[in-house]
């Protein structure tokens, strides 16, 4: 699994969990622990939660919002891998790529909305964009470690997106 | 014969109700289909697998919940008071055979003619068919849910001179000012937006908001299908990426159809089971007010993955960040004062309550699984997988569903006069549809984020075991649902034992 996925994974699990507990609290208090709450002051306490709401979206937007993918370049000389997904194929030139240098790659298409999905050979998720008809988008990444990495269409692109598959070689 | 606003409204009930029943039972059995297909029991055809996603996707999101809670709309806006006027009842019976007349169009297109581009039909798809349907399938499907998005626009014109009538006891004449104190402004500003005598019941003020924000959404979304019309018989096209945002300004908001007046339900019944008053302060007006406004300008996270090189998209993504974290704040401050309402009440706990109580659970747990697709360094990696797909079957089926689900066994009996057929199989559907429900979306979220790609008729090989793993829930939870149907069909086929109560 991809590290980015494993904190989700991490973090969605820690939240799940409180967030049963919670609830669990919830129900217990409806069977063995009913009485009388004051209901103005828990009210007016909704300021306070709304508050500790706020402060965690921040935290989470500053902590998360300059890991953005847009607007990347590759350094002047780098190499520059040309995507044409079409209906049902990736057309990939060259299809091999150094590692350790960044590559950009220019992904187009003649047809309709495609996405472009790289995978490792063993299936870990790698890095994704969308392809949009009538432009170019540029996808910056450095590949460390050579192999055979697989392209996946990850936008439904009609009869045959499942088989839309290609791959290409990261060499040493 | 005198008109009754009451009666009217406890018929568009039970009629949107009963309508989009049958739709779930149709587009759950195609959601069954696909399922199977993906786990190697019953392979489908390519083309069929995909047609029958479409109409599993519209049916089930349109069709069902958003029909289903549109038509508890009418009822729960009766109870409090607010009767549909002799327009708002020609709105809502309209929005009724517009709705019912485009999901067939839905049906006969995709089923029939193999119209196959997805529920977001991404435009300019519908015209790449390879070879699978015509443009004239184009026209008629684009017509259909022209129909069905008219139908969204009719019902929020019939709420919208609901929710400003009579019984709203606001000081102003001014329609304006009267829709504004609808949606819980008197609550911020008492004297600009005073009510007299009677403040505006909490559960008005979701209903109100989504009515004028699905018009402002689904208008574009209209034109582009008409343009989709013209484009079938015309050679004219328009810019993909436009109609992709155009797309998403309606896809966006149409999930808030469901999820407002679903808080509405929840805002209404909960205090009823807790024997005690909704616990909010005027903080929840404010949670609205951000609504509002912000449900309608947050579609861009759908395209967070769209940055095509020199378009202004990936500044308007940047900004839809923060904008749809804003827009969690109502969800928090709900789920807060529904959460006090129960605590420590004498809360009477049966099917429908269950329902209600697991609703929130999942409110809870779907609405945290969508704080990370709205992030855009994390959508990054579960864009367009398996994990999407976990996290709206969590909100819709185990959210919005378990609220559809209890809202019909509290209302239906009164709406009926007929007792519910069986508390014991509403029970038994509800935890089994909690449980099946939440299991089957936390595979795919698991599959998301192991990298499986959504909308494959067949799976990556690697990616097979879990789907196959997912059988037997998805025979449990179809098998719950069999409860349901039964229950409904039952009761409203039992003996009457009251008089519907014809007055408030």
């Amino acid at each position: 699994m991809n590290s980015t996925a494993v904190l989700i994974a991490v973090s969605y699990g820690i939240v799940t969990v409180i967030g049963v507990a919670v609830f669990l609290v919830l129900w217990r208090s409806t069977t063995s622990h009913k009485g009388e709450v004051d209901e103005k002051q828990l009210a007016r306490r909704e300021k306070g939660w709304l508050f500790v709401v706020i402060g965690g979206l921040l935290v989470l937007l500053f902590g998360t919002i300059f890991f953005t993918p847009y607007g990347e370049s590759a350094p002047p000389g780098s190499q520059v891998v040309n995507v044409e997904a079409r209906q049902f194929a990736f057309v990939i030139d060259p299809a091999e790529i150094r590692a350790g240098e960044p590559v950009e790659f220019r992904l187009t298409t003649p047809d309709v909305n495609h996405g472009f999905g790289v995978y490792t050979e063993g299936d870990e998720f790698v890095l994704q964009a969308q392809v949009v008809p009538d432009g170019v988008t540029n996808v910056v990444h450095t590949f460390d470690e050579p192999g055979v990495y697989k392209i996946l269409c990850l936008e439904y692109c009609g009869l045959d997106h499942h088989g839309m598959v290609a791959q290409f070689e990261v060499i040493p | 014969m005198t008109y009754d606003g009451r009666e009217v409204a406890r018929r568009l009930t039970l009629w949107y109700l009963v309508a989009s029943t049958v739709i779930l039972a149709a587009s759950g059995l195609l959601g069954w289909a696909i399922r199977m297909s993906q786990a190697d029991l019953g392979r489908l055809g390519d083309n069929t697998w995909y047609a029958l996603m479409t109409a599993h996707g519209l049916g089930s999101f349109v069709g069902w919940a958003a029909f289903a809670v549109m038509g508890f709309s009418w009822w729960v806006l009766a109870e409090l008071g607010f009767e549909p006027r002799p327009f708002g009842a020609l709105m809502g019976r309209l929005t009724f055979w517009l709705m019912v007349t485009g999901v067939a169009g839905v049906v006969v297109t995709t089923l029939f003619l193999g119209f196959a581009g997805s529920w977001v039909f991404l435009y300019p798809l519908p015209f790449y068919s390879a070879g699978q349907w015509g443009d004239v399938t184009t026209a008629l499907f684009s017509f259909s849910v022209l129909l069905a998005g008219l139908s969204i626009v009719t019902w929020c014109i019939g709420i919208l001179h609901t929710v400003v009538g009579p019984a709203l006891h606001a000081v102003s004449k001014n329609p304006v000012n009267r829709f504004l104190t609808s949606i819980g402004f008197g609550y911020l500003w008492p004297k600009r937006f005073a009510t007299n005598p009677e403040p505006v019941p909490y559960a008005l003020i979701p209903i109100g908001v989504i009515a004028v924000d699905m018009i402002i959404a689904t208008l574009p979304l209209a034109g582009l299908l008409v343009f989709m019309i013209v484009q079938s018989f015309a050679d004219v096209s328009v810019d993909p990426l436009l109609a992709k945002n155009i797309l998403w300004w309606f896809g966006h908001p149409v999930v808030y159809l469901l999820l407002f007046p679903a808080v509405a339900i929840y805002y209404f019944l909960i205090p009823k089971y807790a024997n005690r008053p909704l616990v909010a302060g005027n903080v929840v007006a404010l949670a609205w007010v951000i609504a509002v406004i912000a449900n309608v300008l947050v579609w861009a996270h759908h395209v967070y993955l769209d940055y095509p090189s020199g378009s202004v998209q990936s500044a308007i993504n940047v900004a839809m960040q923060p904008m749809t974290f804003a827009l969690t704040i109502p969800s928090a401050l709900s789920l807060y004062s529904l959460g006090f309402t129960i605590y420590r009440s004498n809360f009477k706990w049966n099917a429908a309550s269950t329902a209600l109580f697991l609703g929130l659970v999942s409110w809870l747990l779907a609405g945290l699984s969508g704080v990370i697709n709205a992030t855009i360094a994390f959508d990054a990696v579960v864009h367009n997988t398996l994990w999407i797909v976990g996290h709206f079957h969590h909100m819709a089926l185990l959210n919005i569903g378990l609220v559809i689900f209890g809202a019909t066994y509290h209302f239906l009996p009164e709406l009926t006069g007929r007792p519910l057929w069986s508390e014991t199989a509403a029970r038994w559907h509800i935890w089994l549809t909690f449980f099946a429900g939440t299991f089957n979306s936390a595979l795919w979220i698991w599959q998301g984020l192991e990298g499986a790609p959504r909308r494959f008729s067949v799976l990556p090989a690697a990616y097979e075991d879990l789907a196959v793993a997912a059988v037997p829930t998805v025979i449990v939870l179809a098998l719950a649902q069999v409860l349901f149907f039964l229950n409904v069909f039952l009761t409203l086929k039992g003996p009457k034992t009251r008089q519907v109560v014809a007055t408030a």
